[in-house]
């Protein structure tokens, strides 16, 4: 009895979860009067209009948009990767001065509201001539993911065994070869938590896109998805085909991202 | 951990995110604490013009009453909707954690309840925007049930008194999963022998819950709190795509009053000045947040 109450609940909690999704996926699939008639089924209530997902692609140039966020996402997350861990490998390996100081400064930056940096955070890209690239994009997506990378990287190179360090200083290793052959290969569970966290961050960001892009040839999908959502007044189903192509990579990559994302969640927050 | 022999090697490794941090970091800190003790209307810097503190008068003490009281509005909106995710997230997803615990099926639940975590983004604040439509889904759900008080002619976003509750239902939606899914984690990391050598010494279940399953669930509490705080400070995505921050700025939060003041109204100054104090008034909470971040290095 107190078993089947138990499912119930949690079935009750994965419908609530698996319902947008539905809905969207039945909208996009409904004709444009069915959509705006019948809002409240998500099944459609004639054929399957398959139709909808090109007519949608190829109306708004999906295909440079999904170009456009797949550039930014893996140079975000390489440039992520790449540069604090560097950094967590510093903190967590040497004694320096200034050690403390550094890494609170970074971790302080996470406080700092978006929204308010990002007045003079457009002046200054338009000042260095970097406003409507990918570059003027991809820079302050970087900075901003610092906090939380250093913190688990940090976290992470502390818990590798220093002998290892000692040993290979024995064999004559430099210490960025320390770095990148032995401690960055052993920080792989780390590198996918981060890498996963970044790859939906950037590939969700709306608000600092619509602010330093303009033109139209590097609109990321979300951008896309607002761009359609202006330009086809109440057609639901376009609308939920957009949706449906700007959400796919991150569907299809779930089951990977689910494994990755347990593991690096029960690493950090386990020892914290 | 060493001491290098070459001084200035942990400082290479520094280098990029440095470099990085002072481009762009700082250069914008410094900058925008500056501009909320101007008025400038953009461009050219040379327009502006200092006012040392009439920016913060404005919308703190109601020189500007309209400004004011758009302020304090956002403001307690932001509050509203920590408030309610936090008191509503935390209880349910630790009963959904317990349960889930000893379930058979836990893994396949545990597939379907990570779905929102990474999918909710701007694809889905467009779905719930249709949702919450006049002849949407969840009007007719509470018509079929009969739950007829409930039901929102306008749609929950298109009635002042509602809206903001509509954007609550949206961030609990979101951040359920990953505060239930760290709870499951932390559950399922306690060692059993723990609790079998606990009834041995014949305690009851609730000193067990007391003794060993809370003292390891404080500090995932703690987490959970702080990330909902402080996205709830900081939420943004899901006003701007669903409402815009209305009707009537029922769901004005600071992020879309600084939004607006500053890339529609062009007063960087006030929107500058508006971010830094929400930042102070989230300031508390950093506190908090920093604890958490306590590495040890």
């Amino acid at each position: 009895m107190i078993k089947s109450i138990k499912h119930v609940l949690l079935i009750i909690y994965g419908f609530a979860c698996l319902y947008p999704f539905l809905w969207m996926f039945g909208t996009s699939l409904k004709t444009s009067q069915d959509a705006l008639a019948n809002p409240q089924s998500p099944f459609p209530s004639g054929a399957f209009q398959w139709g909808t997902f090109a007519e949608v692609w190829n109306k708004l140039n999906f295909g440079r948009f999904f170009m456009n966020s797949g550039i930014v996402s893996i140079i975000v997350i390489a440039g992520v990767i790449f540069i604090y861990s560097m950094m967590g490998y510093a903190f967590a390996k040497y004694r320096f001065r200034g050690k403390k100081f550094i890494y609170y400064m970074f971790i302080a930056l996470l406080l700092v509201p978006g929204v308010t940096i990002l007045i003079p955070l457009y002046i200054n890209m338009t000042n260095l001539g970097l406003a409507n690239s990918y570059v003027g994009m991809i820079l302050p997506m970087i900075n901003g993911a610092a906090p939380f990378a250093i913190f688990l990287f940090t976290s992470y190179f502390r818990t590798i065994s220093h002998e290892l360090y000692e040993s290979a200083v024995l064999d004559g290793c430099n210490s960025f070869r320390i770095y990148f052959r032995i401690y960055l290969p052993l920080a792989i569970p780390a590198i996918g938590t981060i890498a996963i966290m970044n790859f939906i961050g950037s590939w969700n960001n709306i608000l600092w896109p619509m602010i330093i892009i303009d033109s139209k040839d590097l609109f990321t999908l979300p951008m896309g998805l607002m761009y359609l959502d202006s330009s086809s007044f109440k057609k639901w189903n376009e609308l939920m085909a957009g949706a449906i192509i700007t959400i796919l990579p991150i569907l299809v990559a779930f089951p990977f991202l689910q494994k990755m994302y347990v593991q690096g969640m029960t690493a950090g927050s386990v020892k914290m | 951990m060493v001491t290098a022999k070459k001084k200035w090697v942990p400082y290479l490794f520094l280098l990029p995110g440095i470099l990085l941090f002072l481009a762009i970091g700082v250069y914008s800190v410094g900058f925008s604490v500056i501009l909320s003790f101007y008025n400038w209307s953009g461009i050219d810097f040379s327009n502006a013009r200092f006012e040392g503190l009439s920016n913060f008068k404005d919308f703190l003490l109601g020189d500007s009453p309209v400004v004011s009281r758009n302020f304090y509005y956002a403001l307690l909106h932001n509050f509203e909707l920590a408030f309610f995710q936090v008191i509503i997230v935390i209880p349910v997803a630790l009963v959904l954690a317990f349960v889930l615990q000893n379930t058979k099926m836990a893994g396949f639940y545990r597939t379907l309840y990570f779905l929102p975590m990474i999918a909710s983004g701007i694809a889905v604040f467009y779905v719930w925007k249709g949702l919450f439509e006049p002849t949407g889904v969840l009007n007719s759900l509470f018509a079929t049930l009969g739950l007829d008080f409930l039901v929102v002619p306008e749609g929950m976003l298109g009635n002042s008194s509602t809206s903001l509750i509509g954007i609550i239902i949206t961030s609990i939606w979101g951040g359920l999963p990953g505060t239930l899914l760290l709870y499951y984690a932390g559950l399922t990391a306690v060692d059993p022998t723990l609790y079998e050598a606990a009834s041995v010494d014949g305690a009851s279940k609730a000193t067990m819950i007391r003794k060993i399953t809370w003292p390891l669930l404080k500090p995932m509490t703690l987490i959970a709190v702080i990330q909902m705080v402080n996205g709830a400070f900081q939420t943004f995505e899901n006003v701007f795509i669903m409402t815009g921050g209305g009707p009537a700025g029922s769901t004005e939060v600071i992020g879309t009053l600084v939004y607006r003041t500053a890339f529609i109204d062009n007063d960087y100054g006030l929107a500058s000045a508006i971010g830094w104090t929400s930042f102070l008034v989230t300031g508390l909470i950093a506190i908090f947040s920093i604890r958490g971040f306590k590495a040890d290095i």
